[in-house]
């Protein structure tokens, strides 16, 4: 077997340039395929985490009528529920909240509205709320009916701070409400709709105004420090309180963790992909590697090597074509990932675009250490599959008759 | 007979040659599934919504699209309508009337809607609407009655026959509030427009906002849908500046096309890639087609061919190889791009909500825009030919009497 690595290691050396176009075209093509696939994943993945840190965090409880109609009536109490969290160390915050769905109106413009009633210090520990402020104050104690509005809602309101405006909504008995706010501050988002839609009220003042008491309220929601407690504590809740609907993240966004199962699936594709484009290369160079060596084949089997050493030699070599580019395309991929997600990579140009998915424009690629090994495995069993046939190909060769041909 | 040549030359080292055919093809193949699908995936999202909201072409009042208030509304007589609608390409003016409102119903909340006040004859005509109609009618010419998108009026649970009470914000600030009888529902393609759209004639949304012979904007359907802009340019030159802007969908949709640009370089990235690896296979051939052939080719040059000859012949042994794996991957694809181009597929598993998110219909049908095989068919063939140029200066470097001592 020494013998068969050492011959077959050296025969890759005959025709310098043409193995080196082969190990550069495997080099590269894993390389740049894995690379483009963490860029992929890296942008999936913090389209997710900017998803579930300023919007649907890890865990909602609803009354379960709010799932079909998100009608102001549907609401649960929030005591005992409140008791539960409270002391539990899993989690890194929760906030409990009232909503209402109406208008939105100054003087200049009526758009649609997605009020929310919060309490200021567990929104500001759960969504940051605090520090998306750019303008204004954060909730002050004095002042009536106080509302933070989006950037780009203000612009079209045309409204600075301290103005009012106007929210219609219905009170869940067929009355319309209809009443002044006073704008505290300005808020930004990553995206613009966002900004445009949601509007945040103190949670009293909503409650007061919908006729429901302090404990009446529609939406808790919950971030967790582990992602592996995430399903543990709903199931809990769902134990603990069988009336309510406790959703995680995945339920409540279902296309943000099919992304995830998607991506997965198209990064072996690429890699599939770009592994059968290079197994051409392979196995034509390796056929002639084979053809254009028949006569010494054949003298090999005439002095008596054995076919299953022929054979052997063959996907040997061939293996160290691959060997030689393949891990080298992973290595020099595992390295530029991780220089990648330190830096960043600035997509400025399309930063709008991004901005709509629910991103910021410098992406920083990752990949998880076990798609490392799964190309491994891909450019491994592509590889064999590659090279059976040269070696098939120099097995079937007649001794006799390659000694005669020139 | 230097083609004759070329053709027989292909075929001296059969396998070699479909090996490297079959790299070409496959490549191609990949490349042209995959962008047929992704361009007319945006050709759909384009289309569906073009259709669903904004026409392609638009006059509004300057600062209307960022606004889109009533405040910023055009008057334009009949006169003006008349002189525009005699330019060059264009085939009508659409006059529309778009604004928000509070929605009511006995049965349910109130929710957020928008109210399009159309000429119902010309968007029959020009948009279709009529076909969309799935229970009742539309208003006739004496009626006062609306059209509901079929989702929002299952949210607030209405039926044609039952009224809808309008409650928004009209012109100057002043309150707009009405009720009409639902004449009909309609099924919009469009995800995010069947869950907020109200069809009104133009005359009763007029009357609703006190916007008296007020537009948002006019639709201008053209007569062909290439020089948007130049119809853009000559529309903006006969009309006031301080009164009108002209503005295309590109103009009104950045967000839209930025997404849609920030997939395609990815899209781009892997094509690539793709490229990249099947250009190392075919170098891979070339190199050893030249290298094999380095004693005849002395020979050829001794015995007084020229070097041009040679260099022509062998040029167009690989551009025939090229071609025929161009056109072998072309003729793969094309049933492929065809079959789902009359039959998208349909997505399912939460991707559709991701689609619905931005508008679209949850369906990928394939392009079958010539323009994306001549574009990749030609790239291919371009490397090809680039690849080939080896072996030409192979040929003018040659010395015949080393080359025949080998």
């Amino acid at each position: 077997m020494k013998i068969v690595l050492k011959i077959a290691w050296r025969n890759i050396w005959r025709n310098k340039l043409r193995s080196l176009v082969v190990v550069t075209s495997i080099f590269l093509g894993i390389w740049s395929g894995i690379f483009v696939g963490a860029f992929g994943f890296g942008l999936n993945e913090q389209r997710k985490e900017s998803m579930i840190r300023n919007h649907i965090s890890h865990l909602q409880i609803h009354n379960q009528a709010w799932l079909d109609q998100k009608e102001v009536a549907y609401t649960f109490s929030a005591t005992s529920v409140d008791a539960f969290l409270e002391n539990d160390s899993r989690l890194s915050a929760y906030a409990v909240r009232s909503k209402a769905t109406g208008m939105v109106s100054s003087a200049h413009y009526s758009g649609a509205a997605q009020i929310t009633g919060i309490n200021p210090s567990a929104e500001a520990q759960l969504s940051h709320l605090d520090q998306k402020l750019i303008e204004g104050e954060y909730f002050p104690e004095k002042g009536r009916n106080p509302v933070i509005i989006g950037l780009a809602l203000a612009e079209k309101l045309e409204v600075r701070i301290g103005a009012r405006i106007i929210l219609n909504f219905s009170d869940g008995h067929g009355n319309i409400i209809s009443s002044a706010f006073k704008v505290k501050g300005f808020y930004e988002d990553v995206s613009s709709k966002m900004e445009e839609l949601n509007l945040f009220v103190r949670q009293a003042d909503l409650q007061a105004l919908l006729g429901l008491e302090p404990e009446q309220i529609h939406e808790i929601a919950c971030l967790l420090k582990e992602d592996i407690d995430i399903a543990i504590l709903q199931k809990e809740l769902r134990a603990k309180f069988p009336t309510l609907a406790v959703q995680s993240w995945k339920e409540l966004s279902p296309e943000l963790a099919y992304a995830d199962e998607i991506m997965t699936q198209m990064l072996y594709i690429i890699i599939g992909i770009i592994m059968m484009a290079l197994s051409f290369g392979i196995i034509n160079t390796m056929l002639m590697a084979v053809l254009e060596r028949r006569r010494e084949l054949g003298m090999l089997m005439c002095v008596g090597m054995s076919k299953t050493k022929i054979f052997s030699m063959i996907m040997v070599e061939t293996f160290f074509l691959a060997l030689l580019g393949g891990p080298l395309g992973i290595l020099f991929a595992y390295y530029s990932v991780w220089q990648g997600g330190k830096s960043g990579l600035d997509l400025a140009a399309f930063s709008d675009g991004l901005a709509s998915y629910g991103i910021n424009s410098v992406i920083y690629p990752v990949l998880p250490t076990s798609f490392y090994w799964g190309t491994a495995a891909l450019v491994f069993s592509m590889t064999l599959i590659a090279a059976i046939y040269p070696a098939r190909r120099a097995l079937k060769l007649n001794p006799v008759e390659t000694l005669r041909t020139i | 007979m230097l083609i004759t040549l070329a053709w027989r030359n292909i075929w001296r080292n059969k396998r070699r040659s479909l090996i490297t055919m079959a790299s070409v093809a496959f490549a191609l193949f990949f490349a042209l599934v995959m962008r047929t699908m992704q361009l007319g995936t945006y050709d759909q999202a384009y289309a569906s919504v073009i259709n669903a909201t904004t026409g392609l072409l638009q006059i509004q009042a300057p600062g209307y699209w960022e606004k889109q208030s009533l405040e910023k509304t055009i008057l334009a007589p009949d006169s003006l309508q008349q002189a525009l609608a005699t330019t060059k390409n264009v085939v009508a003016l659409l006059p529309r009337l778009e604004s928000f409102g509070l929605l009511a119903s006995a049965d349910s909340e109130s929710r957020p809607g928008f109210l399009r006040g159309i000429d119902l004859k010309l968007e029959f005509e020009h948009f279709e609407l009529d076909q969309n109609i799935s229970a009742g009618s539309f208003p006739t010419a004496q009626q006062s009655a609306v059209v509901l998108a079929e989702k929002l009026a299952e949210n607030l649970k209405l039926k044609v026959g039952d009224s809808l009470v309008i409650i928004g914000q009209g012109y100057h600030g002043m309150s707009a509030n009405g009720k009409f009888l639902i004449s009909g529902i309609a099924n919009l393609k469009n995800p995010a427009a069947n869950k907020s759209t109200v069809y009104l004639k133009l005359a009763d949304l007029q009357e609703l906002t006190g916007a008296y012979a007020r537009l948002s904007a006019l639709v201008v359907i053209p007569k062909d849908k290439e020089g948007l802009n130049e119809l853009k340019q000559s529309l903006q030159s006969e009309l006031d500046a301080q009164e009108f802007a002209v503005l295309t969908w590109r103009d009104m949709m950045p967000e839209l096309i930025e997404a849609m640009e920030a997939d395609g370089a990815g899209g781009l990235a892997m094509l690539f890639i793709l490229y990249l690896v099947i250009g190392f296979g075919v170098f891979g051939t070339i190199l050893m087609l030249t290298a094999e052939r380095m004693h005849e080719f002395g020979l050829l040059i001794s015995l007084g061919m020229s070097r041009f000859k040679l260099a022509l012949t062998t040029f167009m042994e690989t551009s025939f190889l090229a071609l025929l794996g161009v056109l072998s991957g072309s003729l793969l694809a094309f049933p492929i791009a065809w079959y789902y181009h009359h039959k998208p597929i349909k997505l399912g598993n939460g991707m559709d909500k991701m689609m619905e998110e931005y508008g679209m219909e949850p369906i990928i049908p394939f392009s079958l825009d010539p323009s994306i095989w001549v574009s990749n068919g030609g790239a291919i063939l371009a490397i090809c030919l680039i690849l080939s140029l080896y072996a030409v200066i192979s040929i003018y470097r040659l010395q015949p009497v080393n080359a025949m001592r080998q």
